[in-house]
């Protein structure tokens, strides 16, 4: 992971009950804890451990009207999750393009006798010089 | 509002299945195209070696589907190596598959890297929000304000 707030955004929408829970707050604007209890087959202290995880990802955000506290979502941080699925999209382009770069050039060499160097270099072991975690 | 959970690539090779199926899965030319493998033990169970930052990684891959020319499936941990502080290993794997299918201009190869959003550890993220104490105090003051705003709404 780039970075721990990325994990913990993971790692909190890693459960079922928290994407569901997450989801709703999204599309209402915001809930109460009761509120979610009473539509969901979940205790009220379940959903406010849910939602205490999802706040500490920074996906939720609260405030305290009389005895009701309300949760509002805050989704902006998923876009560092976007990012980084995006960075690792990248990746794997990088290697399958070396791929197809390995496999094409074997097809394309034409004079056995010149190889030996090539294939010495590709049966050692391990990482190139220039690796980059690719 | 989207939870990504995998990556998927497809790719049209012009080559055979075999020939794939060998650049996919054996260590010395798997490490020509993923450069940070080093040697794999090819069986169902089997370990696969990576060196990251040149030196052997404490976190190998675990080879689990072997489908000859057909499916190649492994899991590894390799967004685990950068931050070891998170101490996210066993833990944060992700599951690589490689699918061949032969096609008229030759093979299509289908990679999906999947588990990004099924990275299950409560002790990982409990031990996150111990270190990130400070950020509720953040939180804070903007609650009171929005509070504030709230009640005199009403």
């Amino acid at each position: 992971m780039t970075d721990p707030q990325t994990h913990l955004i993971f790692a909190a929408l890693a459960d079922p009950t928290r994407r569901l829970l997450f989801q709703q707050l999204c599309e209402e604007g915001s809930g109460t804890a009761a509120g979610f209890a009473a539509r969901l087959p979940i205790t009220r202290q379940a959903v406010i451990k849910h939602l205490l995880t999802l706040a500490e990802a920074g996906l939720v955000t609260f405030y305290d009207e009389g005895r009701e506290r309300h949760y509002v979502p805050q989704p902006e941080p998923l876009q560092s999750v976007t990012s980084w699925i995006a960075s690792v999209e990248s990746l794997w382009d990088k290697r399958l393009a070396a791929l197809r770069n390995y496999l094409l050039d074997e097809v394309t060499q034409t004079a056995p006798k010149n190889q030996t160097g090539s294939n010495t270099d590709s049966l050692r072991k391990g990482y190139k010089q220039n690796d980059q975690k690719h | 509002m989207n939870i990504p959970d995998r990556i998927e690539r497809i790719e049209v090779l012009p080559v055979s299945r075999e020939r794939v199926w060998d650049a996919i899965t054996r260590p010395e030319q798997l490490s020509q195209w993923l450069s940070m493998v080093r040697d794999m033990d090819f069986c169902v169970g089997g370990t696969i070696h990576f060196t990251w930052d040149n030196e052997l990684s404490p976190y190998p891959g675990v080879i689990e589907v072997i489908e000859p020319a057909h499916r190649f499936t492994f899991r590894w941990y390799s967004h685990a190596i950068g931050h070891p502080e998170l101490k996210l290993a066993p833990h944060a794997g992700t599951l690589v598959e490689f699918t061949l299918e032969e096609v008229a201009e030759g093979t299509q190869l289908t990679l999906v890297e999947s588990g990004f959003a099924s990275l299950p550890d409560e002790a990982v993220a409990e031990q996150s929000y111990q270190d990130n104490q400070g950020g509720w105090s953040a939180l804070l003051p903007g609650l009171r304000a929005r509070a504030l705003g709230q009640i005199s709404a009403m």
